[in-house]
């Protein structure tokens, strides 16, 4: 906690960590291959005052394609101009912010048209509303209607902006078009011809922050009729108070074993947080979500790391220009998440967090803390070794080269060696996935692994694939990084 | 014979007598199934199929390995002899080890032997195919 606390006061460049922008996240991840950046669908509304703040909406001017992240600024103004956070649940009727994500289109044309308003009846007409499957059904449900409802549209306002949509589905479909990337709907005002991002409008950051301070408020029990409440990450007293699950759904209360959890007149004695670290926490995550997440490690889930320095967060300058630069910038340049782990000093540990989202839970599998970078060479070397006798081609790569080897390629054979041992049904595969977590956690915290576990659940098993013609073919190279796994594993639990 | 890919193995099993025999006795039976087997799947050879893998018994290892020159013969395997040679060295481990039964431990090593018996053979025997007609040796790797 400490480390995503100290991830976004770095981010924020304060010790306090105030204000809006810790709590503005990004629409879509930042992706650095050209082909596959995010694209933004910008829909111009004519407004009778676009500064106002309540919003009297005439109708659609037009709607233009623009690059995700396009334009002036750095990564902070592009949140500003966004004005961008995630809904609170999956079955919320509002958002945070006129944006809706439409993601990677399916089809041709007519297919990505019926996706938006469904099938016409045979009168022509249009019936979305009745079609809950319809991304504009989602629209006005989960982002637009709340505007209205909420009176930053004047009565009326939402009817005019439907309809011209409407009328213009056939153009947002063609722009709607490359399925290799991930789109977004967003709803700005036009301003003597210029675009008025979410952001810059003053109905809409209104609203972000009416939303805002309701979601905060309402957690903020902790405060409610019982005078001052102490923070539970930095001890200062404060009268408001939010609890940890406003950052990590993961952070639940039914935890009857650790405070009064069940209880839910306590539960705001469970994690309370002041406004400032709450800020820093909030900014934290954003961060951690956009540079510090790794989806290839174990499939279907997230991998959070999380780098703390051992000196403290004010000490960055301190730290090598190598390791700074981490800190600051994160993993997504890199596809090698492990290789890169394993070269930063000692001067951070990491925090490894697995975890999986299921509609608007977040389940947390595994977290292993303080980890040296140096353990993970120290792991990388020993799956060089193995690699080197079990792995490398020497018929066509007669000289063996270590560089070509790293950890990201050992703990994936892992996970592939280990995943071909599970039967064929989600419960058995789900079972062998919280293996996979516990021999990862194992060698990442530097305890020992039951090697002889390992071993029986592959021989248990070789009757089986050993009966699989499919298996069989590629048998002997399974076999090879079957036996790659137990040697590194043996590797690793000497001393 | 060169058995210095034995160093390569960091299992301490790999290091006994009982351990390097079973290897050996696997790698040897790989090569007459796939000898049996005439380039066709490995699968459907009669020596693959009276194999329980994961369940093999010290006495079933035994049992196929006193019938590997019999075999050799009626098969006319390729590189019988070394192949004899090689049978010959793992029942001497086989002997010496004096575990009762091969366990989990046994069974890993014998699968992994066994479906890749080619790339152990050769690596035992590499110094042999030098001295071998091209035509009589195929180094290929398995997979």
């Amino acid at each position: 906690m400490d480390a995503v606390r100290d991830l976004g006061l770095l981010a924020s460049g304060s010790s306090t960590g105030e204000g809006l922008d810790s709590f503005l996240q990004l629409p879509l991840p930042i992706i650095d291959d050209e082909d596959r950046r995010g694209k933004v669908i910008r829909v111009w509304m004519r407004a009778s005052d676009p500064d106002g703040d309540v919003l009297e909406l005439e109708g659609i001017s037009r709607i233009d394609l623009v690059d995700y992240m396009s334009g002036e600024g750095g990564l902070d103004d592009h949140k500003r101009k966004y004005l961008y956070r995630d809904p609170v649940g999956s079955n919320t009727t509002w958002g945070f912010s006129p944006i809706y994500k439409l993601g990677a289109p399916k089809g041709d044309l007519e297919a990505r048209v019926v996706a938006l308003v469904g099938i016409a009846d045979d009168d022509g007409f249009l019936r979305w509303r009745e079609d809950k499957d319809t991304r504009f059904f989602k629209l006005e449900k989960r982002v637009l209607g709340d505007y209205q409802l909420s009176g930053r549209f004047t009565q009326g306002s939402l009817d005019g902006i439907l309809r011209d949509l409407e009328s213009k589905v056939h153009e947002i479909a063609e722009l709607w078009e490359d399925k290799k990337r991930s789109y977004i709907l967003m709803f700005g005002l036009e301003k003597n011809g210029k675009y008025l991002y979410p952001g810059e409008a003053n109905a809409f950051k209104g609203y972000f922050e009416d939303k805002f301070s309701k979601v905060s408020g309402d957690s903020g029990k902790a405060g409610k009729g019982k005078g001052e409440v102490r923070c539970s990450m930095c001890d200062q007293k404060g009268s408001s108070s939010v609890n940890l699950d406003k950052i990590f759904a993961f952070a639940t209360f039914d935890k009857a074993s650790f405070l009064p959890g069940l209880d839910k007149k306590s539960e705001s004695k469970v994690f309370p947080i002041c406004q400032g670290c709450f800020a820093a926490l909030s900014s934290g995550r954003e961060i951690l979500d956009r540079a510090f997440t790794d989806r290839q490690t174990v499939r279907g889930l997230n991998l959070y790391v999380v780098p703390e320095l051992t000196l403290g967060s004010d000490k960055l300058a301190m730290a090598s220009e190598h390791t700074a630069d981490f800190v600051r910038d994160g993993l997504k340049v890199e596809d090698k998440v492990f290789r890169r782990l394993a070269r930063q000093d000692d001067s951070l540990v990491l925090h490894f967090l697995f975890w999986e989202k299921n509609q608007a839970q977040e389940i947390l599998h595994l977290m292993v803390e303080d980890v040296p970078p140096s353990r993970l060479k120290r792991l990388e070397d020993l799956w060089i070794e193995s690699y080197r006798h079990f792995l490398w081609n020497y018929m066509e790569k007669p000289v063996f080269d270590p560089k070509e080897i790293d950890l990201d390629v050992g703990l994936k054979v892992i996970y592939q060696v280990m995943t071909s041992l599970s039967g064929k049904n989600e419960q058995d595969k789900k079972v062998m996935v919280s293996r996979i977590l516990d021999l990862l956690g194992r060698l990442l915290s530097g305890e020992l692994v039951d090697v002889t576990g390992v071993k029986q659940l592959m021989v248990s098993r070789l009757y089986g694939l050993c009966s699989n013609p499919e298996w069989i073919r590629y048998g002997g190279s399974e076999m090879r990084k079957m036996s790659a796994v137990i040697d590194f594993l043996i590797r690793a639990n000497r001393r | 014979m060169n058995f210095d890919f034995f160093d390569g193995f960091s299992d301490p099993y790999m290091k006994t007598d009982s351990g390097k025999g079973i290897f050996v006795a696997g790698i040897v039976l790989g090569m007459v199934a796939r000898g049996q087997g005439g380039g066709q799947d490995v699968d459907g050879t009669p020596l693959f199929k009276q194999l329980n893998f994961g369940r093999i018994k010290k006495r079933d290892i035994a049992k196929h390995m006193s019938r590997v020159p019999e075999l050799v013969g009626a098969y006319r395997l390729k590189y019988g002899r070394l192949i004899n040679a090689l049978a010959a060295q793992g029942g001497e481990l086989l002997l010496a080890g004096n575990e009762r039964e091969i366990g989990v431990d046994g069974n890993f090593a014998f699968s992994v032997a066994f479906l890749n018996a080619n790339k152990y053979f050769w690596s035992i025997f590499k110094s042999d195919a030098k001295d071998m007609d091209d035509d009589q040796v195929d180094m290929k790797g398995d997979n």
